[in-house]
Parts: C-alpha cells; structure tokens; sequence
C-alpha cells in the first residue's frame, strides 16, 4: 500500500496509507495539486498547523474509521442528535479540554468531517443541562455582557422559549 | 493495510488512546479566538432552543453565532414570511390577535423578515 509522508508542525514525520490520508479532503486536495498518485505517494506533505500528538490522535482516528461509509449530506434546518456518538469515540475523546478542542481544530484544518462531527457533538454535549455560569466556569470564559445587555437577551429568550 | 504512527508504536485499533501530551496550555478566552466561528456554528447547529439561548447568555462572541447564523436560533424559532409580496406582516398579525389560544401562539409562532423587520419586533 503507497504511503505519504504526514509532518507536522514540531518536525514529527508520520508515514500514513494514502487511502487513508486522502480521508482529510485538504490532504486530498494537497496530493492532488502536486499531480500524486496512489502508487508513487513518497510525498511528505507538511501540515504547519498540527502538532505531532494532535496528528497522531487524528491518524489514529481516520485508520479506525477508514472503511465507514462517507457521511450523509447535511441538512441545515434538521435537528442534529448528539446521542449517536459511537462508543470507541467516546472513549478516543475522553481527553482533557486542550487536546480536544486541538483536535477539533485540526479536524477542521484537515477537512475531516467525521472526526469534525464527532467532536462538535461531544463538546455540544458538555455544554448540554449547564447554565450559562457553568458554561463559563467550564470554558474560563468571561461574561463580558452589560447588565442592560443580560436583561436585553433574557427578555428576547423569553420570547423563543417553547412551550 | 498498515498505517505507521511513528515515532509511537502504532495504535490498537480496538482501543482507543487516550493519553495524549498535554499541550502546556489550558483552555482560556483565547480558544474564543481560535476556534473558527464554523466550528461554533457546527456546535451550536446540535442543540435545541432552549440550550442555544442558554448559550446567548455565555458571552458576547456566543451571542452574535447564535443570533447572527440564519441556520441556528432563527430556522428553529422564526416562521419566514419574507418573500411572500402579499403579506407584510398583517396576516400573521391577524392570526396572533384573533387564534383561540391567545398568546399562547406568540411563544410557538415567531416570525422573521416580516415588513423589513427582523426578530421579536418584527410585528
């Protein structure tokens, strides 16, 4: 099987199966524009914005799922479930806040939708029962809201709550 | 097939790692700055109403995802009329006056882009 050369930003080298890289639609992109193909991949394709550990996870996670279907077109206005998360992702994302919002980046970096899906829905899923506060505490994200501001939103949410 | 996840040995396919070098840093206000607005929509896009307006709440960065991408808080919540040259808005109006169930349909019918206006003040 043809491999391509994966570097990331802190010089780590990773030889990956083509088929398998070509899961992140910007390395496809990358090997195509240079004109590579499946049987002369020796290419090392630099990746500045991953580090080593973060590009390992996600080859680790692109190699598990290399024979799942491609995922269904996305419709926008459907309801999106997070309950569905299979159970080795769960367990692959149990990893502290930093690596997978690292993750997350570089599943977005690379283009790799289902690693994308995954961990939104996984982050989603920490946000989900928590109030505002919580939500905060849990990202260290400061309420930078005016109290008129706060009273604004609360008053608008009123009128989208259903009922 | 073989994938080599050098310089560490390769993974167990049935068993996931988790134990990945911390990055020596933590998670701050900056990964507000870091994580493109797409991701927070893609997050956003998988919650309910009610954990969305939760997330108006957070901060003004989340306020302005959620309220400002047609594709979150308002394909949930909005009923569109825009387009629609025959009614600026009156008939909705008419509807929400006269229904049986009062106001009751205010918090179950909203309307966006009615007459030019937007949101809760769009009638």
């Amino acid at each position: 099987m043809p491999v391509v050369r994966l570097q990331s930003v802190d010089g780590e080298v990773f030889p990956v199966d083509v088929e398998i890289a070509r899961m992140s639609f910007a390395i496809r992109n990358m090997l195509d524009d240079l004109g590579v193909q499946d049987n002369d991949a020796e290419e090392v394709i630099p990746l500045p914005n991953v580090t080593g550990p973060i590009l390992r996870k996600v080859i680790e996670w692109c190699t598990h799922h290399k024979d799942d279907p491609p995922p269904p077109e996305e419709d926008d206005t459907r309801e999106k479930r997070t309950d569905d998360i299979p159970a080795w992702d769960q367990e692959f994302l149990r990893v502290d806040q930093a690596v997978l919002f690292d993750i997350i980046l570089a599943a977005n970096y690379l283009d790799i939708k289902g690693l994308l899906d995954v961990t939104c829905k996984t982050v989603a899923n920490m946000i989900k029962g928590k109030t505002p506060e919580e939500i905060r505490k849990l990202f260290n994200i400061k309420n930078d809201f005016t109290p008129a501001e706060e009273e604004q939103i609360r008053k608008e949410n009123e009128w989208c709550e259903e009922k | 097939m073989s994938t080599n996840l050098e310089p560490a040995e390769a993974a167990d396919p049935d068993n996931p790692s988790t134990d990945v070098a911390p990055l020596h840093r933590t998670i701050s206000k900056d990964f507000l700055d870091v994580v493109p607005e797409d991701v927070f929509i893609k997050i956003f896009s998988s919650m309910v109403v009610d954990e969305m307006t939760k997330c108006r709440q957070v901060c003004t960065i989340w306020n302005a995802i959620v309220c400002t991408n047609p594709e979150l808080l308002q394909s949930r919540t909005c009923f569109y009329f825009d387009g629609r040259k025959d009614d600026n808005g009156t008939k909705v109006t008419s509807y929400l006056d006269s229904g049986l169930s009062g106001c009751g349909l205010w918090n179950t019918i909203r309307s966006a882009l009615v007459d030019g206006h937007q949101g809760p003040h769009g009638i």
